[in-house]
């Protein structure tokens, strides 16, 4: 399986990463903006994404929305601290198939994962 | 007939919604396999309702023949011939399918599916059955067709009955965004409307919120996308909890939850459960309300206690007399005057050491010149004040009398006299001991109605209260060095006072050292404090805040037994700080009657 994590913050990075390892996701790639994400999105097609919202270059929702137009079946889960509701709904409305809200304790990240990785599997087949 | 009783019992309406094959036999009309055709002929042609018999064999096994079985077989060339002379016996042998057989516990709906899977042209055969003693009986497809008809429709009665009287609010949105007939009749209660079904769930609210509506369209065709994590679409509902006001302008507070009911990858339905929390919340603002004065007019009375009682009648008596100009504002006063007046008594409460005064008076003197909705709620402030500061002016004056001069207060017997002085001497004298061992500076002073308390409360409170102020040396009041750093007199003071208050005493010790460090207290209660207060820690034995266990703290007792002794005597013990200025402990203990005192001696 493989992940692409998009978060500014290296500390959100390293977390969302190790929660990810610990389910079986062998391989996990980063991006800290939306320019790379995309890039490297296209470069080496993940099987799913996690997607901060405010970062540079390019915002979440149009990569949300850029990555599902090209890839409908990546599920893709948004974690934003924008605890609000219209940005969660805009997300989901461009194709992000979950939403989880920052700070994240361990068991939500990993349960959100979870959830992230069994959709994955589904969309393969 | 056997025929005839039955059916009436079915349209009596006395059947039960656990109805089984058993109550529903229609024919007990039995024949031996040996008996001639004939018998059968004539059973058939005597009474045509009959829907088929019972052939019992010589071993004593059970067998069935329908009636339409039976004239199939006559129909045939030489039907007649073949079967009417000979045994009945011969019909079996032959191989004429017969009845089949259900246990007579069956239930009507499980019956009715085990018929429906039958081929088409064996479907309206009888069945064979048996009661509870084992006697064969047939029912007929007919009856339990119109058993199954009769049972759903007393369900749907209990169902309408029960989403008439349950308080929940249910209701399914169906794949055409429509809400179903079936909803409760709270959820059209919460919603303000009459008829729910065949709204969009959007439309139902638009008659709170129409803003909010817009959001729920939006949210439920989110919803609908299987694709979408289930878990995961919390954070975006919209409706999760919010208020509205309803139709007759009453305020509402509402938490919506949505589950998506999947069937074959699509989701069909979406359950809807409307939660009503306006009483709830009214009380828990309640609560809080009473919470919020509660500990303001502590504050207050802490801030009393610390300031020099020969000022304070003077300062309330002027705090008094402007929040009275500022209540009876009159067109064309002078704010401007008034204005002036309240930093004037702002600086004298700071002088004095009120802050909750000189917040409220530095707060009063930005507003003043504003318009009256503004001054409405800062006079609502300064009222509530005043009123916890009339209730303490009492307590003030007698502070003020007392503290003078202990000794010539008339009413003190002196055997109970010489308890205070005992009581002051011995807390003196912890805290001198605690401040040679730390090597800090404390002032100690005991004031109130000690001399009114029985030897049982006394001797409650001689343990408790050494402990607190040689607490209040050790964590409380920090290093001469630093008091002086924070500006404040290197000496710091340590007061216990204690007043009646109707059938309780309230006692407070209280030091105007470094206040309770609640982050220290957080980290080291760990994730579990989390739900805790930092004011509620402090009474768990094991959690503290100071950085070396030092010998003094250690010794005695901790808190948490503290409380435990407190609340055993039937009284509380609660913890007020505010970091930087203050930690103060309230006891209230409930007073022993005289007698049981008198007794005591």
């Amino acid at each position: 399986m493989k992940l692409l994590i998009v978060d500014d913050s290296q500390v959100v990075r390293s977390s969302i990463e190790r929660a990810a390892r610990t389910l079986g996701v062998d391989e996990v790639l980063t991006a800290a903006d939306g320019e790379t994400a995309l890039s490297l999105f296209h470069t080496t097609w993940p099987e799913m994404v996690t997607m901060d919202i405010t970062i540079p270059l390019l915002d979440g929702v149009e990569c949300v929305k850029r990555i599902h137009q090209v890839s409908s079946r990546t599920p893709i889960l948004v974690i934003s601290a924008l605890n609000n509701q219209q940005t969660a709904m805009k997300a989901l409305e461009n194709g992000a198939s979950g939403f989880l809200t920052k700070p994240f304790t361990a068991t939500e990240i990993e349960m959100a994962l979870r959830d992230l990785i069994e959709l994955a599997e589904s969309m393969k087949k | 007939m056997h025929a005839t009783d039955a059916s009436k019992n079915q349209a009596s309406g006395s059947l039960q919604v656990t109805a089984t094959l058993e109550g529903l036999v229609l024919s007990r009309v039995s024949v031996s396999s040996q008996d001639i055709g004939f018998v059968l002929r004539g059973l058939f042609q005597n009474h045509p309702d009959l829907p088929g018999v019972i052939i019992t064999l010589p071993d004593g096994a059970v067998s069935g023949l329908s009636k339409q079985e039976y004239f199939r077989q006559m129909a045939r060339p030489f039907g007649p011939e073949v079967y009417n002379r000979r045994p009945i016996k011969l019909l079996l042998d032959h191989g004429v399918p017969t009845l089949s057989w259900m246990p007579g516990s069956t239930q009507v709906e499980a019956a009715a599916e085990e018929i429906l899977r039958r081929s088409e042209s064996r479907r309206y055969e009888p069945l064979l059955t048996n009661d509870r003693n084992g006697c064969p009986g047939i029912v007929d497809v007919h009856s339990i067709l119109i058993a199954l008809s009769q049972l759903s429709s007393i369900r749907a009665r209990q169902m309408a009955l029960i989403l008439d009287t349950v308080p929940e609010g249910f209701l399914v949105i169906g794949s055409d965004r429509k809400i179903l007939p079936g909803y409760s009749l709270s959820a059209a209660a919460m919603l303000g409307l009459f008829d729910l079904a065949g709204m969009t769930f959007d439309e139902a609210l638009s008659n709170l919120d129409s803003k909010l509506a817009d959001r729920v369209r939006s949210f439920v065709e989110i919803l609908f996308n299987p694709a979408l994590l289930d878990r995961l679409l919390e954070p975006a509902n919209p409706v999760r909890e919010f208020q509205a006001r309803s139709a007759h302008g009453e305020p509402l507070h509402l938490a919506i939850r949505f589950k998506r009911v999947r069937e074959q990858g699509c989701i069909s339905q979406i359950l809807v459960m409307i939660e009503d929390l306006t009483l709830r919340k009214r009380l828990e603002n309640e609560a809080t309300k009473l919470r919020d004065t509660a500990q303001m007019r502590f504050e207050v009375l802490t801030q009393l206690a610390g300031a020099d009682p020969h000022h304070l009648p003077g300062f309330l008596d002027n705090f008094n007399a402007l929040c009275q100009r500022l209540e009876k504002l009159e067109p064309g006063e002078d704010l401007n005057a008034l204005r002036r007046r309240c930093h004037a008594l702002k600086g004298e409460a700071g002088a004095l050491g009120l802050s909750s005064f000189r917040t409220a008076l530095h707060k009063a003197e930005d507003v003043i010149e504003l318009d009256a909705p503004h001054r409405a709620s800062m006079i609502g402030v300064l009222a509530e004040l005043r009123a916890a500061a009339a209730d303490l002016l009492t307590l003030a004056r007698k502070l003020l009398s007392e503290s003078s001069d202990p000794a010539t207060a008339s009413s003190s017997p002196s055997a109970v006299l010489s308890r205070f002085q005992a009581l002051k001497k011995m807390l003196s004298l912890a805290v001198s001991e605690a401040c040679n061992l730390t090597g800090k500076q404390a002032r100690f002073e005991l004031r109130g109605c000690f001399d009114m308390m029985s030897s049982r409360e006394l001797g409650l409170l001689r343990e408790v209260l050494q402990q607190l102020v040689r607490n209040a040396v050790v964590h409380g009041i920090e290093t001469p060095a630093q008091r002086v750093a924070a500006g404040k007199p290197p000496e710091g003071t340590i007061i216990v006072a204690a007043r009646e208050a109707g059938e309780f005493f309230e006692i407070i010790t209280q030091d105007d050292g470094a206040g309770l460090d609640r982050e220290a207290l957080r980290n080291r209660a760990g994730e579990s404090g989390e739900e805790i207060s930092a004011e509620e820690l402090i009474f768990i034995d094991g959690i503290s805040t100071a950085q070396t266990l030092s010998e003094l703290a250690g010794r005695g007792v901790g808190l948490g037994q503290i409380r435990e002794s407190i609340l055993i005597h039937g009284g509380t013990i609660a913890v007020h700080t505010q970091p930087g200025s203050y930690t103060a402990f309230q006891i209230v203990l409930p007073r022993t009657n005289q007698m049981h005192e008198t007794a005591d001696r």
